[in-house]
């Protein structure tokens, strides 16, 4: 499924436009970016915001007592096309062929290309190495990379069908690359570990 | 920094004194004579007065307010707006940019908007220049005013045809194209012609299709109804301001207490949404080339402001058409918080950024360069853009 337009990229990864305002993919969930037919680029969502599209035009109060919420774009249609939904993506890996690669890609993906979401068979696929949660660990971005790992940890273990096989290799290799950093781990293993329900 | 920014605030603070409670009594004497000026005399001693200035001719009364009526469920608004790149003479090759930007709004049960801008890029010869046997007219300045002006019209009719009916069609500024030639003379009229003919052209689309087109004036500077009203109050017979009895004796006009004022300053006693009575205008540009599409006015208080609406005839004398474009603008006034949402979209689209000026004149350098022509910068503007100390 196509959800975005990329509108920045680099090395590390990309900045994408959602098509549909408000509904960037979920944080922590597996993106692809076709290159050609035989070359993709794979990345986790890393940050979402919304804003206006002008850099000058800041977004304003429109509620009043009787509209809000929902029904404010019903009275300003135009906002649906003044206010855009972006997505930040790191770069995880990337497949030539059938064969997927871990790491960064050896260039960024290209400017305006489509991103899609990965399919459920994709995801079990990549996610059986765990290399690339070591670039998750060290990318950049304002959300602080620990819930970042754990929210994709989360994501990945409910598609596995709560695979806790594959949740606990996870949870050994985020031990091994945070062994020298306690907080940090504790708050990866904290946030992974599976609750009632979960 | 030259600008001597604390004699100015000086000189402000003497301006504020000046302006503070200024003109109180004349706008109210204004609003007086409003309501006391039977439209018919008034009519009959316009048609035999002659004024330097511009009047405001009455259709009905000259002081009836009449109050918003309600928006229908479903309807949509568009607007068109433009902006240009004037052809800068420092530069070698001649062109101008002209971006028109439109919006259609759509409200009800299937809320929409469509949001669009399109680029006119001139440069040949026969488009910088407007056909004329001995003159060199240029596309600049008003005419240049005027072409953006037809364009957006042209715009208008493209974007507001496949709107959800009943769609009205608003254009920022005025209807009227200012400095265009007036004069019986045949290769006046060719010039006017060549802006004319297209302008009423989508004026006549609009109208074939039942759309209503308004242009909309915020913050009017215009006096039409004040000048009618010293029209009024003159008692010279006939009103002949050449031989105006007063300045014949060294004396203040008995009409210059009202000079001062503005139409908008006398129609502030509107209550929000209510319009004043429709006036014709009478420039002459209008008498001269517009037919049955003459030019009509209103002011409408939108809260916080008074504007200024310009309608066709066949928009102004077609009261169903009139009332829907009254409750409509009123109505994008209060969503755009005191400006229609419409124009505010088309001129986002329109606005060509700093930052876009300078990527069109480093295309258009390239280009030259590509052709062997060396893009030679004036001294000044060279001077101007590097700002060496």
């Amino acid at each position: 499924m196509r959800i975005g337009e990329i509108i920045q990229t680099r090395s590390t990864g990309f900045v994408a436009e959602s098509y549909q305002l408000h509904q960037p993919p979920a944080l922590g969930s597996l993106v692809k970016v076709k290159v050609d037919d035989n070359h993709g680029i794979y990345a986790v969502v890393s940050y979402g915001e919304t804003g206006g599209i002008e850099p000058g035009r800041r977004p304003v109060r429109w509620s009043t007592d009787e509209v809000f919420d929902e029904a404010i774009y019903e009275e300003h249609p135009e906002l649906r096309r003044t206010l855009r939904t972006e997505f930040t993506a790191l770069s995880v890996g990337s497949v030539e062929g059938e064969e997927a690669r871990q790491g960064l890609p050896s260039e960024p993906p290209p400017m305006h290309y489509s991103v899609y979401l990965c399919q459920l068979e994709e995801v079990l696929r990549f996610t059986e190495e765990l290399y690339y949660l070591r670039l998750l660990l060290t990318g950049e971005g304002p959300v602080p990379k620990e819930q970042l790992v754990v929210t994709h940890l989360r994501e990945v273990y409910r598609a596995r069908g709560n695979d806790e096989e594959w949740l606990s290799r996870a949870a050994r290799e985020i031990a091994r690359l945070l062994k020298r950093d306690y907080d940090r781990l504790m708050t990866v293993l904290l946030g992974i570990e599976p609750r009632d329900g979960n | 920094m030259p600008l001597e920014l604390g004699r100015i605030s000086e000189e402000l603070e003497e301006m504020a004194r000046a302006l503070r409670g200024m003109k109180g009594p004349e706008i109210e004497r204004a609003r007086l004579l409003l309501r006391e000026t039977e439209p018919d005399k008034l009519r009959a001693k316009m048609e035999k007065a002659k004024t330097s200035w511009l009047l405001a001719w009455p259709e009905n009364t000259l002081s009836r307010a009449y109050p918003a009526p309600e928006p229908p469920l479903n309807f949509s608004v568009a607007a068109t707006d433009g902006s240009y790149i004037r052809p800068d003479r420092h530069i070698p090759a001649r062109f101008v940019v002209i971006n028109i930007g439109s919006a259609l709004l759509t409200y009800g049960d299937d809320p929409m908007a469509r949001l669009e801008s399109k680029s006119h890029f001139y440069f040949r010869e026969e488009e910088l220049r407007i056909p004329h046997p001995f003159k060199e007219l240029h596309l600049e300045r008003e005419l240049l005013g005027a072409r953006r002006t037809v364009l957006e019209l042209e715009a208008l009719v493209e974007v507001a045809t496949p709107g959800i009916k009943p769609v009205v069609g608003l254009q920022d500024g005025s209807l009227i194209l200012w400095g265009l030639p007036t004069t019986d003379d045949p290769d006046d009229i060719s010039v006017r012609d060549h802006f004319l003919h297209p302008f009423l052209g989508a004026l006549q689309k609009l109208r074939a299709q039942g759309i209503p087109v308004a242009s909309y004036l915020s913050q009017p500077q215009s006096k039409d109804v004040v000048n009618s009203l010293r029209v009024e109050v003159c008692d010279n017979e006939p009103v002949n301001c050449d031989k105006c009895s007063y300045v014949a004796q060294r004396q203040r006009p008995i009409c210059s207490d009202l000079a001062g004022v503005l139409d908008r300053q006398v129609f502030a006693s509107l209550k929000p949404g209510e319009r004043s009575d429709i006036y014709k205008g009478s420039s002459k540009i209008l008498r001269v080339g517009y037919g049955e599409h003459g030019i009509y006015f209103f002011y409408l208080n939108v809260e916080p402001e008074i504007v200024r609406l310009e309608v066709p005839q066949w928009v102004a004398r077609d009261e169903e058409k009139l009332n829907l474009l009254q409750a409509l603008v009123y109505d994008q006034c209060r969503r755009g918080r005191g400006y229609p949402s419409a124009l505010q979209e088309a001129h986002e689209q329109a606005v060509i950024t700093g930052p876009e000026r300078r990527v069109v004149e480093r295309l258009v350098e390239q280009a030259l360069a590509k052709e062997g022509v060396e893009f030679f910068r004036s001294g000044k503007a060279t001077s101007k853009r590097e700002r060496g100390v």
